[in-house]
């Protein structure tokens, strides 16, 4: 019998609910309708559901616990991810709360050494870094799930076995209540860095993990700092090792330290040990102020994946697919980006619209991403807790340096998550005519938001849940080739979104599902776009094709390739 | 102030590459090492000026 924390967990800032556990129909004999189930509702989890549901496709949610996260834990989402969480639908709550951010701040011996602005475009509705807690986080996609009638979410149940033939998944689940079987098509693991499933089905995962124990503390002060990224290397206090200061909403700030080696984890989270430390960091920043404990966990660093992630009709995603290292914020925004690429291809593979090959693209495009960032991730890693003398001396060198000289602080750059490009998916065809552009969003990039008016961005207007086809019109509509292409999109295998953009927001609307009004040219110019030319992009927003000129034959072609079938 | 001139990917490879060069060199022998590390690069270099400026900023701050 699962019997989960009933009791809310304690916090100074945050209210946890409880979430009863409801007695499902597979305890009376009854079954489940749903083809895909979801074992954990961590952000990853949820965000997956409710992608599915977008697309039309039913799903059962596993979350063992009857609340929320327990912690802060990750707190920076990057532009991709609320970009992501906009295409969902989800984003208005995270705007309203999360503190938006582009700059960070690095100090060796009370000199700032480095200092950095992310890039930020004037066409960005995002800033690159929104701090939020996790509990946030999960609350409001909790929320989204609740208002979905195709996503059943069942607090207090456990997956504790896993078995799966040609045909289907089934789950044993334990609940409060005893415990039944859950027959699924799909199952995606979502179920955290600590996976069940991944130990039940034996897969292990690659990398290597690091040395070197972080402390995170999450206090409510009075510190009175912009949010931004605060790095302070080798405080007098903390010899040879760092700290990291971040704004959270709610008055609350995160500490971030290395621990000196061989001290254990209950040593360090002792609170007298841990309040000396917190008011030498107060001290540090000017700023001795009265505080309190909300939460302190300790961390490490791991840069591991999975070889693949599809394993039969079994789909690992999140932190159960990978454990990234945080600097950089990778966790959950890589997770997102995960979701986002799966949950298309589980709805059309999953309603039989694709053939299960289009799967593979999943593992193949996710698995290259968390191996890019296992490479920048372990970089960034090796200069914030040196796993070797050598390293460890190489970093002193270059800190040391770089208090009189300038070519080494590029090395201080803290290489923060960022959109991964699937520039050799197999999905992607027509790479003559994409060549063609001269510049643009090129295949496998991820669309880029243009600014169109005051609170009003071209994403805001790309909702709807299928491809999205762009066809640049000129001033008298799309004429021609475009125009029989727009035509025959709607009798495409899928869902095709047919978006017309041109400088006459009126010329083309027998045509379009979407119209975007370019007056000035400034969509067509970041998109490096003529009159007559088009992009297929992906349900993730993934340019998949584009052609100076679209007809069409070529958009069927196109088509075909990007729902995992044959190359034309 | 010197100038940069190996690009940020170039100096990351060095970065790597001296750091797993220290940890391959028994811990006695690691000034040794790089003491004839110096002075190869010194003579690749080849400019007493730069040399010294390099020396200036390598002694500073320590
Ligand atoms: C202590 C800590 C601190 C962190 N700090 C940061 C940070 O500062 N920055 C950052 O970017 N990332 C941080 N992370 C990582 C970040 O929290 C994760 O990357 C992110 O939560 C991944 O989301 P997920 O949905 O994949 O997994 P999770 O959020 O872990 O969700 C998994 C869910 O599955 C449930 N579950 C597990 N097993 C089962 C089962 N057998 N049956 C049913 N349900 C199950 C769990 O209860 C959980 O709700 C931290 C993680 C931890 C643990």
């Amino acid at each position: 019998m699962h019997l989960p924390e009933a009791q809310p967990r304690s916090s100074i800032f945050y209210d946890y609910r409880i979430h009863p556990f409801r007695r499902p129909p597979e305890l009376d004999g009854g079954r489940s309708a749903a083809p895909v189930v979801i074992v954990g509702a961590g952000p990853i989890g949820m965000l997956t559901a409710i992608e599915l549901a977008r697309f039309g496709v039913r799903s059962v949610l596993l979350e063992q616990e009857l609340q929320v996260s327990h912690g802060s834990r990750a707190i920076v989402l990057t532009r991709r991810s609320m970009e992501i969480l906009q295409h969902a639908g989800v984003a208005a709550p995270f705007e309203a709360k999360g503190l938006q951010w582009s700059s960070g701040r690095s100090f060796f011996r009370g000199h700032q050494v480095y200092s950095m602005v992310m890039p930020h475009d004037d066409d960005d509705r995002f800033l690159p870094g929104l701090n939020i807690q996790q509990q946030y986080i999960e609350e409001y996609l909790v929320d989204a799930v609740a208002r979905s009638s195709l996503i059943d979410l069942r607090w207090g149940s456990k997956v504790t076995a896993i078995t799966q033939d040609a045909a289907a998944v089934t789950l044993r689940v334990d609940t409060p209540e005893g415990d039944y079987d859950l027959v699924a098509d799909w199952v995606v693991a979502a179920d955290g860095g600590r996976s069940t499933i991944r130990k039940l089905m034996n897969l292990k995962m690659e990398g290597r993990s690091y040395a070197g124990n972080f402390v995170i503390a999450d206090i409510k002060a009075d510190i009175g700092l912009p949010t931004e990224r605060l790095c302070f290397f080798e405080p007098d206090w903390n010899p040879g090792n760092n700290v990291l200061v971040h704004r959270q909403p709610d008055g609350i700030w995160r500490i971030d330290f290395r621990l000196p080696d061989g001290e254990s984890s209950e040593d360090a989270l002792r609170p007298e040990k841990l309040g000396e430390r917190i008011d030498h960091v107060l001290g540090m920043l000017g700023r001795k102020v009265p505080w309190q404990l909300d939460w302190a966990t300790v961390y490490s660093a791991n840069t591991l994946t999975l070889p693949d992630y599809l394993s039969g009709r079994v789909l690992f995603t999140g932190d159960a697919a990978h454990l990234l290292p945080i600097f950089g914020v990778r966790g959950a925004n890589t997770g997102f980006q995960d979701g986002s690429n799966l949950a298309w291809k589980l709805a059309l593979v999953a309603k039989g619209d694709a053939p299960k090959a289009l799967l593979d693209s999943y593992s193949l495009e996710r698995v290259q991403a968390a191996r890019e960032i296992c490479d920048e991730g372990g970089k960034s890693t090796r200069f914030m807790t040196p796993p070797t003398a050598g390293y460890r001396l190489m970093r002193d060198a270059v800190l040391s340096l770089s208090l009189s000289e300038e070519f080494p602080k590029d090395l201080l750059h803290w290489r923060t998550s960022r959109a991964h490009t699937y520039a050799h998916s197999p999905l992607n065809s027509f790479a003559a005519e994409d060549a063609a552009f001269d510049g643009g969003v090129g295949c496998g990039d991820p669309l880029r938001n243009v600014r169109l008016g005051a609170d009003d961005y071209l994403f805001d207007h790309l909702t709807g849940a299928g491809f999205l086809l762009l066809g640049f019109a000129g001033a008298a509509g799309p004429g021609g080739d475009l125009r029989d292409a727009l035509q025959a999109a709607v009798g495409a295998p899928v869902r095709v979104v047919r978006v017309v953009i041109g400088p006459q927001a009126d010329a083309a609307d027998a045509l379009a599902d979407i119209v975007v009004a370019d007056p000035d040219g400034r969509i067509a110019r970041k998109y490096a776009a003529p009159d007559g030319a088009a992009y297929l992009v992906r349900p993730d927003q993934h340019v998949c094709a584009r052609w100076r000129h679209l007809t069409a034959a070529h958009l069927a072609q196109a088509l075909t390739v990007a729902l995992g079938g044959a190359a034309s | 102030m010197m100038p940069k001139i190996l690009s940020t990917a170039e100096l990351e490879q060095v970065y790597d590459l001296f750091a797993e060069t220290i940890d391959a060199t028994p811990e006695g022998m690691r000034p040794l090492m790089l003491t004839k590390l110096a002075l190869a690069l010194a003579n690749l270099v080849g400019d007493p000026a730069k040399i010294q400026a390099a020396v200036a900023a390598a002694a500073r701050d320590l």
